[in-house]
């Protein structure tokens, strides 16, 4: 059960994270233009100027040879080997482009292919394409991990309260006999239930926190191989509060239905 | 008020423990059910709280068709027709008290009147200094009152005893027997199924004499043989 949980709710962070990111993309549609190295620095103000005038356009920024190789620097501060073979010359100079809508950035980038001092444009659609893609699996696949760690906890809590209500055979035949009610008789097992349920999620949360800590220590930073891309954790505290609280109710219904489930089984008459 | 019609019981494996029995209680009467082991006085009882169903024929409870009863109904059925057992069925990790609390408990009970009546009822079976005891802690005349106590709680119409004296010495089983007439005069139809010869010999109520499935003898005023 706790298993089970922790599926739910790492798929349901994974799912959130991803559209968290597609949304990012999607408000701030970039493309970016990198321009040859014989374009000038006038002439790409230019461009920006005129661009900026238009309507599609919602921002420009320019980013020069210079600041392209701050931004390398930054990037790749741990692989001093690289750093030293990099200049500003080699870096091509580019426009940081965002449209006010997604669907203005295929025209916006052809027409600026056309220009004869772009080098390339590159834009972000097909990562969104594939970030869609990612959230969708990550949805599907995470579904089916849940329905199925959920199915056998269900079971394994069919069979624990099976046990204990047989355990309890003769009390709960003489309890029947001077005339307690079949709830009266049924809701210690559904309290059972409901109390593993809700135990189950407060491990699952206790492990989507502690997640990144494990993970750190065992794979050193390594990806996701079941998620690429974007990494889930560590899970926002907000995020982990709400997931615990549903998934505790979850839980607790679940338990308490698989026990009911049980009792229905083992009380008949 | 209770009548058996035709009732034939046949256990799985086939053992036929009642045939055709078709019987009557009146309210308020006394009955002994008297016969052999292994000749259906448990088996007649346990029809009249629908703890088993008759193959053939019909149990009827006052207005209530009991061997067709919703399941749902049961519970309160067997408020109304109490009953107490040979091996007195005590709940062995409960208190006395709380043997007797419990089923007040089950049915949604107040506290406060619960914990008016159960101390009362056990007053009146005369375990009102046992109340904390485990049943372990009990001799078995004790036990059989505290079991008399929790189906009193409820102020059945009908007490159901399956021999309640099998497992106690005569005085014990003395004790027992004329605190059930007690509760009959005060106005409970009893039916003890027993094989206590003296028991019988020495009261003058109604004997039905059952052997091998079928009524054999019913005598308003009778004796064992
Ligand atoms: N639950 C049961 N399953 C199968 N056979 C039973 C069951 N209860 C009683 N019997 C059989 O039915 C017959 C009558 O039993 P019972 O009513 O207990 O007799 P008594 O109470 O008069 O000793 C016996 O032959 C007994 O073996
Ligand atoms: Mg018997």
């Amino acid at each position: 059960m706790t298993l089970a949980i922790y599926a739910v709710s790492y798929f349901s962070a994974a799912v959130y994270r991803y559209n968290e990111v597609l949304k990012s993309f999607k408000e701030k549609p970039q493309l970016t233009v990198f321009f040859k190295d014989e374009a000038t620095e006038a002439e790409i103000l230019n461009l920006k100027t005129s661009l900026e005038a238009r309507l599609e356009v919602k921002e420009i920024s320019y980013i020069s040879k210079e600041k392209a190789l701050e931004l390398y620097r930054e990037q790749n501060l741990d692989k001093p080997e690289l750093l030293e073979f990099v200049t500003a010359d080699i870096l091509p100079a580019s426009l940081e482009i965002s449209t006010t809508q997604v669907e203005f950035q295929e025209s916006i980038a052809r027409e600026l292919s056309n220009n004869n001092r772009v080098e390339s444009v590159v834009f972000h659609r097909d990562v969104v394409k594939q970030l869609v893609q990612f959230s969708r699996a990550a949805r599907v696949e995470g579904f089916m991990w849940a329905v199925s760690l959920l199915t056998v906890s269900v079971l394994t809590i069919l069979i624990i309260v099976g046990l204990s209500i047989t355990a309890y055979g003769r009390e709960i035949e003489i309890m029947k006999l001077v005339g307690a009610g079949n709830w009266y008789v049924r809701w210690p097992f559904i309290f059972q239930g409901a109390i593993y349920g809700v135990a189950s999620a407060a491990l699952a949360a206790g492990l989507l926190y502690l997640m990144p800590y494990i993970k750190d220590f065992f794979l050193n930073g390594t990806e996701s191989v079941l998620l690429p891309g974007v990494s889930v954790f560590p899970v926002a505290d907000w995020l982990l509060l709400r997931l615990w609280g549903a998934t505790t109710i979850l839980g607790a219904g679940l338990g308490a239905l698989s026990s009911l489930a049980a009792t229905w089984r083992y009380l008949k008459a | 008020m209770i009548r058996f019609e035709s009732v034939t019981k046949v256990f799985p494996g086939g053992t036929k423990a009642l045939k055709e029995v078709t019987l009557t209680f009146k309210e308020g009467e006394f009955s002994f059910v008297v016969g052999p082991s292994g000749a259906g006085k448990t088996t007649l009882l346990n029809l009249l709280i629908r703890r088993y169903v008759p193959t053939e024929g019909d149990v009827w409870y006052q207005q209530y068709h009991v061997s067709r009863l919703p399941g749902r109904f049961i519970p309160r059925l067997r408020r109304e027709i109490g009953m107490i057992f040979q091996d007195f069925k005590l709940l062995p990790q409960l208190s006395v008290y709380e043997n007797v609390a419990f089923s007040l408990e089950a049915v949604g009970r107040p506290g406060q009147e619960i914990k008016e009546l159960v101390p009362y009822m056990l007053k009146l079976v005369g375990l009102e200094d046992k109340m904390n005891r485990f049943p372990h802690q009990l001799s078995s005349g004790e036990a059989q009152r505290v079991s008399i106590a929790r189906a009193m709680v409820f102020e059945p119409k009908v007490l159901l005893a399956d021999e309640p004296t099998g497992n106690l010495d005569p005085r014990g089983g003395w004790e027992i027997v004329e605190l059930l007439q007690q509760i009959n005069q005060w106005g409970t139809t009893v039916i003890m199924a027993t094989h206590d010869r003296d028991i019988v010999d020495s009261l003058r109520h109604r004997v039905v004499r059952i052997e091998e499935g079928v009524v054999v003898e019913d005598n308003a005023v009778g004796s064992y043989d």
